[in-house]
């Protein structure tokens, strides 16, 4: 019997790790996105730059033993290689930006160890790392904290610029990010959307809304392209006393209807049956009028130049089908 | 003795009524009330004279009407399923949530969307079952392992090891595949995304649950005499063993489906139907049964009543109340729940 029980627990143990493969993602790199390369030079170069702290860090401008446990979809965009970077990013679709580095096994909470492997001259964190990590990391090497909740590409690409004394390349960055969108402007433009609101549902153990916080297509969506939201959904996503993805009843679904509807998967561009067969959803308009745009939500769960052609992509391409075009 | 027997009959009948009453009224306050509160004439307009086009219509017998019948259905289920677990084993404390059964049937739920999501719901039912089996199998494993006799404590312990492993896995495998928005659902139990699809595919198979459950409800009291006692009296106790527990895997099953791995309800309702109507389970599962039904129904009714118009997770309001009545069952464990 205890033979039995232990071949159970193998069976269990196997399948637990057969279950370990990740979803990969189907993202899309422009092929209008400026190509960089690293124009550094190869000597040392010592630098002193007063960081997002206010602390005073001394580092090799020129270093290739970069570390990057936050933003390196910022810094692939100068054409700077990395020897490791964060765990939490699938860089599926991304790769010719990252070449041979590695993705790191721990990002959050990150491994003293495994960082000190790489053997890096510089590590480029999160602005919200607290000062005992930031310490802790300070032991291996320089550490300089970028931009996190910035959404201005300007102040965010201006900083790496000035880094790595990058300033051109930063410039050609922001132009580039400043034409996308306009283009992108142009594009909503032509699809006449001008004053309608926009609400984007998600499925979250019930059908909810996306909320403010974390997520950049909210940023892309009501900040940068100017589309409109109901009151009670502004109220809604902004509301943070903790009703964050709190299911709405299938009865009042209809109360946060706006003239369009999206709707921001999880599993990827697909509704969910849950959703699907929810007797409040078929009963939006947009549901019935077959108009529903559909995003995957996990890009917008970060920031970057190499990931915005992808998120812009996607909204208009959701905006266009709940146009009904 | 016969004087009991005609005493707790009586008190079954009561019973019977107050728990219909309950759980018709329960039933009434579920289908008026909610994000919107209806009207009577709303409720039978939608029964008699149902519109589409009407709001009130649609929601009360698409949304309200599903949502009670399943609470029923989950109500009954796990605490006869409760019930028969008692009394096979024996034990106030078993409850298929506290023994890891559940845990089990949300294994195997999580495997079923993680690796076959194309399986339809009757797949998840029967792999739920399957999961809710191997995790029984286990816990008698377990508990027989050991040297000395088995003990009621001895099953719990070994069932709530069972349970914190299984729940470990799921957890694993959820993280790992991205299924946190999907598996919340099971995780905090909710019946308010039920629609009619999932009690016509639970009503016959709750059905079938539950005229087993009253066929073997007269072994299990024999049972209940001890084995020696029951095989002197004429009863099969492997054949009343085994169906109990195919029972048990099957309304369990159904149960977790519906709502999630929602505890305590088993632990509570079998323990109060005894303290009603004593230990005779011809009176006790369909006790079980009623107060079952009318407790989830009337719970449902407070979680969505927290904030209309969102959806408050019952299980948590379960455990909020089962947590405190575990402890008090614990205590009273050589108490008199098991009284003839």
């Amino acid at each position: 019997m205890k033979k039995g029980l232990m071949i159970f627990l193998g069976i269990i143990t196997c399948f637990l790790f057969a279950s370990c493969s990740n979803k990969k993602n189907g993202q899309m790199v422009d092929p209008d996105m400026p190509r960089l390369e690293d124009t550094r030079g190869t000597e040392e170069k010592m630098n002193t730059i007063t960081t997002l702290n206010g602390n005073d860090v001394e580092y090799n401008m020129n270093t290739r033993k970069i570390v990057c446990i936050f933003g390196s979809q910022d810094v692939v965009a100068f054409g700077i290689s990395l020897l490791a970077y964060e765990g939490s990013t699938d860089i599926s679709g991304y790769e010719e930006f990252y070449g041979d580095a590695r993705q790191l096994k721990n990002s959050q909470p990150f491994s003293k160890e495994e960082i000190l492997s790489y053997s890096p001259e510089l590590i480029l964190v999160n602005e919200a790392m607290s000062e005992a990590n930031i310490k802790t990391l300070e032991d291996i090497a320089p550490v300089i904290p970028l931009y996190t909740d910035k959404i201005d590409f300007k102040i965010r690409l201006n900083f790496i610029g000035k880094i790595f004394g990058l300033e051109e390349s930063a410039q050609k960055l922001i132009d580039y990010t400043d034409n996308l969108k306009n283009e992108m402007l142009e594009k909503l433009d032509n699809l006449g959307i001008g004053n309608k609101t926009l609400t984007i549902f998600t499925y979250m153990g019930g059908i909810s809304i996306v909320p403010e916080r974390g997520w950049f297509m909210n940023v892309i969506i009501y900040d940068y392209l100017g589309i409109n939201r109901l009151d009670n959904v502004k109220e809604f996503m902004e509301d943070e006393s903790g009703v964050a993805y709190t299911p709405i009843s299938a009865e009042d679904l209809g109360k946060y209807e706006g003239d369009l509807v999206m709707f921001a998967g999880f599993d990827g561009k697909e509704i969910s049956t849950y959703v699907t067969e929810n007797p409040g959803w078929n009963r939006l308009n947009a549901v019935k009028e077959n108009r529903v745009g559909v995003i995957d939500i996990t890009p917008y769960g970060q920031k970057g130049v190499i990931l915005l052609y992808y998120q812009y992509y996607q909204i208009v391409d959701a905006l266009k089908t709940a146009m009904g075009k | 003795m016969k004087e009991r027997r005609l005493s707790n009959s009586k008190r079954f009948i009561i019973v019977m009524i107050a728990g219909l009453a309950m759980l018709l009224v329960a039933g009434l306050l579920s289908l008026l009330l909610g994000a919107h509160a209806y009207s009577f004439s709303d409720l039978f307009g939608a029964i008699f004279n149902y519109s589409e086009k009407n709001d009130a219509h649609y929601y009360i017998m698409n949304t309200r009407m599903p949502r009670v019948i399943a609470d029923i259905i989950v109500g009954a289920c796990l605490s006869i399923a409760g019930a028969i677990m008692q009394g096979t084993t024996k034990n106030p404390m078993a409850d298929s949530g506290i023994m890891g059964i559940s845990s089990g049937s949300t294994l195997g739920v999580v495997i079923v969307i993680a690796f076959i999501p194309a399986a339809g719901r009757f797949g998840k039912m029967g792999i739920a079952a399957l999961g809710a089996a191997m995790v029984t199998l286990l816990i008698y494993a377990i508990a027989f392992a050991g040297k000395g006799r088995v003990t009621p404590d001895r099953m719990v312990l070994s069932g709530m090891a069972i349970s914190t492993l299984l729940t470990a896995i799921t957890t694993a495998i959820i993280l790992k595949n991205g299924l946190s928005n999907q598996m919340i659902r099971y995780t905090n139990g909710s019946t308010a995304n039920t629609i009619w699809k999932d009690v016509y595919l639970a009503l016959p198979i709750f059905g079938g649950g539950l005229i087993i459950s009253l066929l073997i409800s007269r072994s299990l009291t024999v049972l209940n005499l001890g084995e020696d006692v029951s095989k002197g009296l004429g009863a099969n106790v492997k054949v009343t063993k085994f169906l109990s527990t195919v029972v048990v895997l099957i309304l369990s099953a159904v149960a977790v489906i519906i709502i999630g791995p929602v505890g305590y309800i088993g632990l509570m309702i079998p323990y109060i139907a005894r303290f009603l109507v004593g230990t005779d389970y011809r009176l006790v599962i369909p006790t079980c049964g009623i107060i079952g039904a009318a407790f989830v129904v009337f719970v449902d009714l407070i979680a969505k009543s927290v904030k209309p118009g969102f959806e408050f997770p019952i299980g948590l309001i379960i455990t909020m109340v089962g947590v405190p009545f575990f402890i008090y069952v614990s205590r009273k464990q050589e108490g008199d729940s098991f009284r003839d």
